[in-house]
C-alpha cells in the first residue's frame, strides 16, 4: 500500500490595515479559518484551472487557523505543494481585506509543522508586544494558549 | 552583502500618507528579507522637454526615500525611461546626461521593435524593463538578447504582475516563458523585481523563486536573479561610472596639458 505522503505549511497571513484576520484574541478562529480555505481553493482555481483545484481538493485543507496573530497551517498534497504555494503567493485578499500570504515554513511531518507553527506565532506576538498591541505580561499565556490548541488540531 | 535585492519599487511620490506607505513598505521589505531596494522613478522620453523636471522630481523622491529608510536597508536609486523611438532616447540621454549619470540604476523600457533593439545594443543601460503585464510589442529574438548580454545588460520582470488580475498573470507567465527560454532558464542576466506600489505587494524572496518556476526558471536561476544577478547590476553600475569619471578626468588633464 503507497501511503499518501503531506505537506504542511506554516502561512502568515499579513493584513495591509495592520488589523488581524479576526478581531478578538481567541487562540483559534472558525471563521477565520473557513474564509483562508475558501481563499486558497479560489485562488489555486484561478492560477490552475479547473484540474489543478480538482487535483490539490483531495488533501488541502487548513488545519489550524490564528484570527489574532494571522499564522495558519495548511495541509496539502505533496505533489501539489508547489501549487499551493504558488496560490498562496498571488493571493491579495482573505474575507475582503487586502492582505499577503507569506508561506513562512514546509514539513512534511505534523510534529515539525506544530513547533513551526508555535515558534512564528511567537515571534509574531513578540512583534505586536514591540509596536504596543499587546503587553509583555500576556505574551506568555497567549504563546502557550495557541501551542495547546494547535497541539491538538494539527493532526493528520 | 548577503539577502536578497528588489531593484524595483514605485512609491508614491504625492498624497497624504507618502511618509506612512514609505515606513511600512520599508519595514516589510526589511522583514522579508531584503538587504537593498530601489526607488523608481520613470519618465516617458516622448514628453521631451519636460523630462529634466521629471527627473529632478524623481531625484528629490529618491532622497527623501534614503531619509526614512533606516539602518539595515539600502536605498538605491533608479530611473526608468520608458521610448518608442530610439531617437527620443538619445534625446533624453543627450538632453539630461547630468541628472541621469546621477542614479545608481538606469533602466529602459523599450514600447516597439525598434526601441527593444536599441536598448540591447545600448552601451549605457544596465537594466532592460520587460513590461510583463500586457502582450510584448516586440520578440525577444535570439540576436537582441545575445546583443545585451554582451554589453552587460539584464532583463527585468516585475513579479508584481503577476499579483494583479487574471489577464496581467496570464501575460505575466507567457512573457516570463518567453524570456526564461530566450536565457536559457534565466541564467543569462535576468533579474526579478516586486514593481510595488506599497508593502503589501512585496513577496519573500523563497514564494518568488516559487512563482519563477512555473514560468520555466530553474530554482537556481530564480534564486540567483534576487541575489547574485540583482547585485552585480548595482556593482557593475558603480563600476561603470567610475570609469567614466576617471575618463573624463584623463582627458581634462590632457586637456589642461
Amino acid at each position: 500500500m503507497v501511503r499518501f505522503k503531506n505537506r504542511y505549511l506554516v502561512v502568515r497571513v499579513v493584513a495591509n490595515d495592520g488589523r488581524a484576520l479576526d478581531d478578538g484574541r481567541e487562540a483559534s478562529s472558525t471563521k477565520a479559518q473557513r474564509s483562508v480555505l475558501e481563499t486558497l481553493r479560489a485562488s489555486v482555481r484561478e492560477c490552475f484551472g479547473d484540474v489543478g483545484a480538482g487535483r490539490s481538493a483531495q488533501s488541502l485543507g487548513v488545519k489550524y487557523c490564528d484570527g489574532f496573530t494571522g499564522v495558519c497551517v495548511v495541509r496539502c498534497d505533496r505533489e501539489r505543494a508547489r501549487e499551493v504555494r504558488g496560490a498562496c503567493a498571488t493571493t491579495r485578499e482573505v474575507g475582503g481585506r487586502a492582505c499577503a500570504m507569506e508561506v513562512r515554513h514546509v514539513g512534511g511531518t505534523c510534529a515539525s509543522a506544530k513547533e513551526a507553527c508555535v515558534r512564528i506565532v511567537r515571534d509574531v506576538l513578540e512583534e505586536m508586544v514591540q509596536s504596543g498591541r499587546v503587553k509583555t505580561a500576556e505574551l506568555e499565556g497567549l504563546v502557550e494558549a495557541r501551542r495547546r490548541v494547535v497541539a491538538s488540531s494539527v493532526t493528520n | 552583502m548577503g539577502g536578497a535585492v528588489d531593484l524595483r519599487i514605485k512609491l508614491p511620490t504625492d498624497g497624504d500618507d507618502v511618509g506612512v506607505v514609505r515606513a511600512s513598505t520599508f519595514a516589510r521589505a526589511r522583514a522579508l528579507g531584503y538587504r537593498a531596494v530601489a526607488i523608481d522613478g520613470s519618465v516617458d522620453a516622448s514628453k521631451g522637454e519636460r523630462c529634466r523636471a521629471l527627473l529632478e522630481r524623481v531625484t528629490a523622491n529618491a532622497s527623501a526615500c534614503k531619509k526614512d529608510a533606516g539602518d539595515g536597508l539600502e536605498i538605491v536609486t533608479r530611473c526608468t525611461i520608458a521610448f518608442a523611438e530610439p531617437g527620443e532616447l538619445q534625446g533624453v540621454l543627450g538632453r539630461c546626461s547630468r541628472e541621469v549619470g546621477g542614479f545608481d540604476v538606469l533602466a529602459l523600457e523599450p514600447t516597439s521593435e525598434r526601441a527593444f533593439a536599441s536598448a540591447c545594443a545600448n552601451k549605457h543601460a544596465d537594466v532592460i524593463a520587460i513590461r510583463a503585464n500586457v502582450r510584448l510589442p516586440y520578440k525577444l529574438s535570439a540576436a537582441n538578447v545575445r546583443a545585451a548580454i554582451e554589453n552587460k545588460i539584464s532583463f527585468e520582470l516585475c513579479y508584481g504582475d503577476a499579483l494583479r488580475d487574471s489577464t496581467s498573470r496570464m501575460w505575466f507567465f507567457c512573457n516570463a516563458s518567453a524570456l526564461a527560454r530566450a536565457t536559457r532558464g534565466g541564467r543569462d542576466r535576468v533579474v526579478l523585481s516586486s514593481g510595488a506600489t506599497r508593502g503589501i505587494e512585496l513577496r519573500s524572496m523563497h514564494d518568488v523563486v516559487n512563482l519563477a518556476t512555473f514560468a520555466g526558471m530553474t530554482e537556481s536561476a530564480a534564486r540567483a536573479a534576487l541575489t547574485t544577478s540583482a547585485r552585480s547590476v548595482l556593482s557593475l553600475r558603480a563600476r561603470r561610472r567610475d570609469a567614466e569619471a576617471t575618463e573624463s578626468e584623463v582627458v581634462d588633464r590632457m586637456d589642461a596639458s
